[in-house]
């Protein structure tokens, strides 16, 4: 029984970095058919990273440490958090390090190194991309914490597994607060994964972007991690969100079978939330900058008013 | 054993003080035996703390003096000793680093009175905190802020330093006065001018009384730690300041508020009612969300950092104030998790935020000024700084794994309780706090990214930075010790919190051990659920180095071209690099309606009429000091008006004060009949 755990904590650690390239692959595949065009296949993601992976890379001379650094900090923190959060079982690999603040923190770790990484190589974009996203996610933090708090003060821990097993019977649980908090989720995580309408992930060059003008001195394996890294901190905020607020998938146990039909709903789960962002992306124009701040707001204030609706 | 390792720690230290003051004719030997005798006298100090820790059992030792009211009791608890063991610990690492930092005065300054001052602001701060009696400690109250305000104007001649001293001089001095009318009330009360006593006649207080010696002490305590609006003074000063001291003052001299509002909370009025702590709490909220805000701003290094200390006394108020509301409330448990996590941000914030000032203060001896705007590219000329730097950064901002996250977890869980209370005025405070707690975060974030890129990455803006070298190993060691620091307290924090503990036998609803925060092993036991710092350090640190060896192993075949930075083909100058003021600029935007920037533009054409082609374009931003214009101006203009009016009586004219005395004795015979 304690290998069975230690095997499925592991797997399931292991779990998200594999699937996310697919989950771009999908939304991406998704969008294009919404906008009448082919696009490329499901698995192009992976392609993408191997080939990056086995290119020779250049490298500022105006660069430090920082940057070179920064891929593998961004990637080893998002691995920590992906190992921190119950995805088909609630038993995880580290579980008295899993909680909600360790989670919102070890990503602000990844986000502040990628920010240094913007500025180090002295850029005019690169800069302006540090100074955005470092403004958006100031912004964000207290709406993404205020999405999860909720769930939380119902059921009065910030140890994640207790807080996604008692969402398993939903007692502590209104509807109201539980909309209120998975909308103020929803918005936090469109704009902690640089997606629409804060940032447009397709894009390079233009004079909007903030995510990619900080990345966009990268080449090579480092490009790839880079890449790869966004893509699991996607997959990794739809499964946190999946799992609090549209519960009921995870196992309890870690019996082989209960295991395989978990991610086999969970599957699906996501297969929606990315549809949700592939419509969003298809149907709304990017926001104006200085329009943002009012979105992170609206999501703060939602997660205030589930907050008060539950604690009452 | 404690007392002698203490009396050995003020004696060194004042012969120091003197021998410095004899050998004033050699900078190098002042230098040299001053900072000898402080490193002594602070390691023992250390050592008399850890050595009462051990025992722990409270003493206090009097010496009767010939001055009438003046006792000298050394007194020793928990609560004392932790602060003995941060001011020792604090102040022998910035003696280190003194011994380096102090050579570039050599030249143009006498050191001899600066290091006088420096070995009696240790001596006097040791003394704050182990005063058991009211005349003493204001005597050592009053030598700490006398020997810090010199200290601050070392550097007496440039104008704004002077200034700046003033103004700290002033502040702490209203200050002073708020504490001498607490005390006169205490004292009042219990009939004797010893802490012991204090604490004993508490329960006589009536809650008039118990209140307005709470505001006395929020108001006097409050100053001298920075909450807003008492603040002013902190960004003057600490920019004039030499960097060795601005550490001291930020790091530990700010704490002795803190110290004494905790003493005085919890010991001389230890029945508080539920508005004291909402009140403290609500302070704590604007003042880190408002600390962090103004440190936006700033693109002055010390300046910045000085905000940044409003806004950690702000979370550390956060915490005082919680335990003060769950004390009311007869929840003892969750009142001591909360003054815990004040506790252990106190020790944080003096590691980090004195790393921090040595950090800037080795920038500003390299480069000359504060002004990050002209610094860049330091991190390959001075790469040991900049590491320090950037885990000091990395702390401050509460980020996993270090040291600033374990306070403000514990912070957090402490408020998380708040809602969960069935006072609706308790939930919605810490709502706020939360509130305010999860932007601080947030911004910190984003205003030590500045700090550290604009400061450390890039190319240099300067022809100084240009040139600027590593500094010494005595700065170098001293910071990676405070470094280290930063890192140890995130991965031993259970167990220090385990030790800390022990503070909370302070008030007599906290039992020695409190069941609510336990420590079983490297776990921190909050409620079922164990948290360990332990493990999320190592895991952080661990899967980060593994990314990076096992990509370095995998792609060793891979080649590495180096080139300069793309930049559509535009020449690659420092004016293409983003400026501290424009990173920040668009949270000053955003914030405008609490920050009220002011923008003013004026341009200049070739052709006056036309208007297409402008020869110069010149665009001035402004934060103004609201609390000046709307606090202390007006503050000021009824003090002259009032003494102004109050002239008018002085005629010269013997006859008007012959009536003066009359209607003043005819007053107080009114007075007594009728009270009698």
């Amino acid at each position: 029984m304690g290998n069975l755990v230690l095997v499925s904590s592991l797997v399931q650690a292991a779990l998200l970095p594999a699937l996310a390239p697919l989950v771009v692959g999908g939304i991406k595949l998704l969008k294009a058919r919404l906008q009448n065009r082919r696009g490329a296949p499901l698995w192009q993601p992976y392609r993408n990273l191997w080939k990056l992976w086995h290119k020779d890379e250049v490298i500022s001379t105006d660069a430090s440490w920082i940057f070179t650094w920064a891929p593998y900090v961004m990637f080893g923190s998002t691995l920590v958090v992906a190992a921190l959060i119950p995805v088909i079982t609630l038993s995880v690999a580290l579980p008295e390090a899993s909680d909600v603040l360790v989670i919102v923190y070890a990503v602000a770790l990844g986000i502040f190194f990628m920010a240094l990484a913007g500025l180090d190589v002295g850029s005019a974009f690169g800069g302006l991309g540090a100074s955005r996203e470092m403004t958006l996610s100031a912004l964000n933090e207290g709406g993404l914490l205020f999405a999860i708090l909720p769930a939380a003060i119902a059921t009065g821990t910030t140890h994640l597994p207790t807080i996604m097993g008692s969402q398993l019977e939903l007692t502590s649980w209104h509807v109201a607060p539980w909309l209120l908090a998975g909308s103020a989720f929803f918005i936090a995580l469109l704009a902690e994964n640089a997606r629409y309408p804060f940032d447009n992930p397709a894009t390079h060059l233009e004079l909007t972007m903030v995510h990619e003008a900080m990345i966009l001195e990268y080449s090579g394996k480092r490009l790839a991690l880079l890449e790869w890294t966004a893509a699991t901190k996607l997959l990794l905020f739809t499964v946190l969100g999946v799992n609090i607020f549209w519960p009921g998938s995870i196992a309890n146990l870690t019996a082989p079978l209960a295991l395989l039909s978990s991610f086999l709903v969970l599957l699906v789960k996501v297969a929606v939330v990315a549809a949700a962002i592939a419509a969003v992306e298809s149907s709304m124009p990017k926001l104006r900058y200085f329009r943002l701040p009012d979105l992170l707001f609206t999501s703060f204030l939602l997660g205030a008013i589930a907050i008060i609706m539950v604690a009452l | 054993m404690h007392l002698a390792l203490f009396c050995i720690a003020i004696v060194a230290l004042s012969l120091g003080g003197v021998l410095a003051a004899l050998l004033y004719r050699s900078n190098r030997a002042a230098h040299l035996t001053g900072l000898s005798a402080s490193l002594i006298g602070t390691l023992a100090a250390v050592a008399s703390a850890a050595a009462w820790w051990r025992s722990g059992l409270s003493t206090t030792w009097q010496i009767a003096t010939t001055i009438p009211l003046l006792t000298l009791d050394v007194h020793f608890d928990y609560l004392a000793a932790f602060f003995v063991m941060i001011i020792g610990t604090i102040a022998s690492l910035v003696t280190v680093y003194s011994v380096g930092y102090l050579r570039q005065y050599y030249t143009e300054h006498r050191l001899a009175p600066f290091l006088v001052c420096y070995n009696l602001f240790m001596v006097s701060m040791l003394l704050v905190v182990t005063a058991g009696n009211t005349v003493y400690f204001l005597l050592a109250w009053e030598l700490m802020s006398l020997t810090s305000y010199c200290l601050v104007i070392f550097e007496h001649r440039r104008r704004s330093t002077v200034r700046a001293g003033l103004l700290y001089f002033i502040m702490t001095h209203i200050a002073t006065a708020c504490l001498v009318l607490m005390f006169v009330l205490l004292a009042n009360n219990s009939g004797s001018l010893a802490f012991n006593d204090f604490h004993t006649a508490a329960s006589n207080l009536s809650p008039l009384a118990a209140s307005v010696i709470f505001l006395l002490a929020l108001i006097g305590f409050g100053t001298k730690a920075g909450i807003i609006p008492l603040h002013v003074w902190l960004p003057e000063a600490h920019p004039a300041a030499p960097s060795s001291i601005s550490a001291l003052m930020s790091g530990v001299m700010i704490k002795m508020g803190i110290y004494m509002l905790i003493r005085v909370l919890f010991e001389f009025t230890p029945a508080a009612p539920l508005w004291w702590g909402i009140l403290i709490v609500a302070i704590g909220a604007i003042s880190s969300l408002l600390g962090v805000l103004y440190a936006l701003t700033e693109h002055d290094i010390k300046r910045l950092l000085a905000y940044h200390s409003v806004e950690n006394i702000g979370i550390i108020m956060l915490g005082i104030g919680s335990a003060v509301v769950f004390l009311a409330q007869e929840k003892p448990a969750i009142a001591a998790v909360g003054i815990i996590a004040s506790l252990y941000h106190t020790l944080n914030h003096a590691v980090f935020k004195t790393l921090l000032f040595l950090g800037a203060g080795a920038v500003v001896s390299q480069t000359g000024t504060t002004n990050m705007e002209t610094h860049g590219g330091l991190i390959k000329r001075m790469p040991w700084t900049a590491g320090f730097f950037l885990i000091s950064s990395l702390a401050i901002s509460g980020i996993v794994p270090f040291n600033g996250f374990i306070s403000e977890w514990l912070t957090f869980q402490t408020l998380l309780q708040g809602i969960n209370n069935v006072s609706g005025i308790v939930k919605v405070t810490s709502l706020g706090a939360i509130a305010a707690l999860a932007f601080t975060g947030g911004l910190a974030a984003a205003c030590f990214v500045k700090a550290f890129g604009i400061t450390f990455l890039a190319r240099p803006r300067s022809v100084e930075s240009e040139a600027a070298q590593e500094v010494s190993r005595w700065e170098t060691g001293s910071m990676a010790a405070l470094a280290a620091a930063c890192i140890a307290l995130s991965v031993l924090a259970s167990r220090v919190l385990a030790e800390l503990r022990h503070i909370t036998t302070l008030h007599p609803a906290w039992s020695a051990t409190v069941p609510f925060i336990t420590a079983r092993g490297a776990t921190l036991a909050l409620d079922t659920h164990g948290f360990s710092p332990a493990t999320m350090a190592a895991a952080v640190l661990i899967i980060i180095a593994g990314v990076a060896a096992a990509t370095w192993w995998l792609t060793r075949r891979r080649q590495v071209v180096f080139g300069p930075t793309w930049n559509c083909g535009t020449p690659l100058t420092p004016r293409m690099e983003i400026t501290a003021t424009a990173f920040s600029r668009a949270l000053v935007v955003i914030f405008r309606g609490i920050l009220r920037g002011t923008r003013q533009t004026s341009v200049e054409y070739h052709d006056a009429r036309l208007r297409y082609f402008p020869t110069t374009t010149t665009i001035t931003l402004h934060v103004p000091n609201l609390y000046t214009r709307w606090m202390y101006r007006p503050a000021a203009q009824a003090l002259f008006f009032g003494t102004h009016q109050l002239r008018r009586i002085q005629t010269g004219n013997v006859h008007v004060y012959l009536l003066y005395i009359f209607l003043t004795l005819v007053g107080l015979m009114l007075w007594v009949t009728w009270s009698s």
